[in-house]
């Protein structure tokens, strides 16, 4: 993959949250998720988001992934404060900023790998309808499956088929890859290789944002953030992996 | 999204659920089949009805006058006396003018007894005609109206029982047994030219059964094996085969009647012509002319011929005010002075009708069996409608995940609104499709059924396309209106839930 992501402001910074809260709504009960979490991501960096389960890094997630809009602060992806997006608006920064990466795949089972990865292009019109093909093609054979993209997610081992959800995530050239647990379903071996995918991916300038609660996942990142009961606790800088790579 | 990969990614989905698309697909095409059955049915009666009355009944400058209750203007009450024709035949508008050029008649001849060589025919009637204009003859040339004393037209049915007397004359009755044996024959012995002849003409029953006279004629003269005498015999017969009207043309019937004068009368009438077979004329009717005619009723203390209807035809510069001359003969027989008033008391009333009037008659009669049958029809579609609606939701339901995964990726709720729709529409264009074809299928089955119950002969096929693609159009709304719901459902769920959704 030679195209590195261009999407960004010109700072380089793709994520910037400025004391973002998010409260819900449970009945009568209002839940706070977040709590004044201010974050900054740059272009070309590999986060991992870390917190055990009801911390609100599901919720960071989805407001990172542009899913939700936070309740007060500012929330800049990729230059664009979505606070105040409509839906649609929302959706398009989605399709164009954004590529996720979930536990469960996610693939259309009833379309071949390479349908699945052109998929997301047809949402956005960031390339033409003639280079789709020639790209997905592209990019599937960067994730190691340029020789099964005719095959069906069924057909498909769980490694071979966070590949091809990786190859979708890259479909439309985003800003930040956001990876859910993108090895909780997955032996250990496989999801070594998935993760040292990731870690080429961001060797290329690719920015990933990775939630995990597993320690041995996240040390693969440059920096580790913690959540915990909606706020962040405190960040860690992986020096071994910033040291390598520079 | 672009149309094409809408439309792709809805028949993949309708694709993969085949049994549940093919219900859904079923319920709509059963409802848009029985709609265009229906109406290719309908308007094919209404075409047959049609063509009986402005081809052979009726014309443009015409109008009928008969007694209420009658079988069209062959009405059974003998009501109009020679005055009432006299009086119209002077008929005056209020302008002065005389519109009338003649006044046909139609009536029954009193005590009529037709046979045939010695055998009376039981059903038959024999009607007298001024005008046999008005009865339509089968379309060879050599048929020809009756012209005087001494010459008959005859019906069909009693065309067909003379043919059965001819059979009988040239070889004897024969059994189905015989029929058998011939076939078997014929099957087995005959070789390949022969054998080909009879299997054409074993499907043509007639032909088959003077083939099977020859065989039996071959078997008495001791004919153990085919020969080729029998062979022979058999070309023979085909030959000698004859077209009903042929047959019959020219034959001589006996009528035995009751003339004017009360006496028994007898005539030989020579067969002129053959009345073809249409809707409302009946096949054993003979038509003769009307010097035969001895029908009288006392009136006024005399006795006056009475007819059963009554046909005006208008000098052509009338034409286009058939309605004036329609309003003078109702007043006139609404009057007392007119005989058929008379006779038919207050209870049953005088039907006058142009042929405007009778074919929109049969429009509207037709018209409101078509409304009852649309209706049944239309419940079908409905019943179809919310199978696919069903459909549609169970497939949102199941697809909610998917639906978050799309969201995720940059799909719009438009954009997820389109899909759902377009499979919605898809599936229902599909039936309707199918429909109008199974539906034109289905038409000529139902065409077969109603000529069979309702004795109605030759309801043509009448390719009514406008309400194909009507039916179409019909069918995508369907769609949409089936798909609008279950697809706004799937636009408007919360992306966050769907990727939880199990």
């Amino acid at each position: 993959m030679s195209a590195t992501t261009t999407n960004s402001n010109g700072n380089g910074m793709v994520v910037e949250a400025k004391d973002v809260t998010k409260v819900y709504q449970m009945g009568r009960v209002e839940v706070r998720a977040l709590d004044g979490v201010s974050l900054v991501i740059k272009q070309s960096e590999f986060v991992a988001i870390m917190g055990p389960s009801g911390s609100g890094k599901s919720t960071l997630l989805n407001l990172i992934g542009c899913l939700d809009r936070p309740t007060t602060g500012e929330l800049h992806i990729a230059g664009t404060d979505i606070a105040k997006l409509s839906d649609r608006k929302l959706a398009q920064i989605r399709g164009k900023q954004i590529g996720f990466v979930f536990q469960t795949f996610n693939l259309i089972p009833r379309i071949s790998a390479l349908q699945n990865v052109l998929l997301p292009m047809s949402f956005v019109n960031t390339f033409s309808p003639s280079e789709r093909v020639k790209r997905a093609q592209q990019i599937l054979d960067t994730v190691g499956l340029g020789q099964r993209m005719k095959h069906f997610p069924n057909e498909l081992s769980g490694g071979e088929r966070q590949r091809v959800a990786i190859a979708r995530a890259l479909a439309n050239n985003p800003s930040v890859i956001l990876a859910d647990e993108p090895t909780g379903n997955l032996d250990t071996k496989t999801g070594r290789s998935i993760l040292e995918l990731f870690k080429s991916l961001n060797q290329q300038g690719r920015t990933i944002v990775l939630v995990t609660h597993d320690p041995n996942v996240a040390a693969n990142a440059d920096r580790i953030v913690h959540v915990m009961d909606g706020r962040i606790q405190d960040e860690t800088f992986n020096h071994a992996v910033t040291v390598a790579r520079s | 999204m672009r149309l094409g990969e809408i439309l792709r990614l809805s028949w993949t989905n309708i694709w993969n659920h085949k049994m549940r698309s093919l219900l859904a697909i079923l319920g709509v095409l059963i409802g848009v089949g029985a709609v265009i059955a229906i109406v290719t049915m309908t308007e094919g009666l209404q075409t047959a009805i049609e063509t009986t009355f402005t081809h052979d009944i009726l014309r443009a400058d015409t109008i009928s006058i008969t007694s209420e209750g009658g079988f069209a203007f062959f009405g059974s009450t003998q009501a109009f006396s020679d005055r009432d024709v006299e009086y119209i035949k002077n008929l005056k508008l209020s302008t002065g003018e005389s519109p009338v050029k003649v006044t046909d008649v139609i009536g029954r001849v009193r005590g009529d007894v037709l046979s045939f060589e010695g055998r009376r025919f039981l059903d038959s009637t024999v009607r007298v005609i001024t005008s046999p204009d008005v009865i339509p003859l089968s379309g060879d040339q050599k048929s020809q109206p009756v012209t005087g004393k001494g010459q008959v037209l005859v019906g069909v049915g009693t065309a067909a029982s003379m043919c059965e007397r001819f059979k009988e004359k040239d070889f004897g009755s024969f059994s189905d047994k015989d029929k058998e044996d011939f076939a078997k024959l014929a099957k087995d012995k005959f070789d390949e030219i022969i054998k080909q002849d009879c299997e054409h003409v074993l499907k043509d029953p007639r032909k088959a059964e003077l083939l099977v006279c020859a065989y039996k004629k071959a078997k008495q003269t001791n004919a153990s094996e085919i020969t080729d005498a029998l062979k022979k015999e058999c070309a023979d017969s085909l030959t000698r085969f004859t077209p009903m009207a042929d047959r019959v043309r020219g034959q001589t019937l006996h009528l035995k009647y009751l003339a004017a004068d009360s006496t028994i009368k007898e005539d030989d009438l020579k067969i002129v012509g053959i009345v073809k077979d249409t809707q409302f004329i009946r096949s054993d009717v003979s038509y003769v002319s009307v010097d035969y005619h001895s029908d009288t009723e006392l009136l006024d203390g005399t006795e006056r011929r009475v007819y059963t209807g009554l046909i005006v035809s208008v000098n052509k510069e009338f034409i286009n005010r058939l309605k004036e001359v329609k309003d003078a003969l109702d007043a006139y027989f609404k009057s007392p002075q007119a005989d058929a008033r008379k006779i038919l008391g207050s209870e049953k009333k005088v039907e006058i009708n142009t042929l405007d009037e009778i074919i929109s008659q049969i429009r509207g009669e037709i018209g409101k069996f078509t409304a009852f049958m649309g209706a049944i029809a239309a419940v079908a579609l409905l019943v179809g409608m919310i199978g696919v609606m069903n459909v549609m939701l169970i497939t949102v339901k199941e697809r909610t995940r998917e639906i978050g995964v799309m969201k995720a990726t940059g799909a719009t709720n438009g954009g997820v609104l389109r899909l759902f729709l377009s499979e919605a529409i898809l599936i229902c264009s599909i039936g309707a499709l199918v429909g109008v074809f199974l539906g034109v299928g289905g038409s000529k089955l139902v065409i077969k059924a109603m000529e069979a119950v309702f004795e109605i002969k030759d309801i043509p096929f009448v390719f009514v396309w406008v309400w194909y693609i009507v039916a179409v159009i019909v069918g995508m709304l369907v769609g949409i209106v089936s798909g609008v719901y279950p697809a706004w459902s799937a636009a408007r769920v919360n992306p966050i839930e769907a990727l939880r959704y199990e």
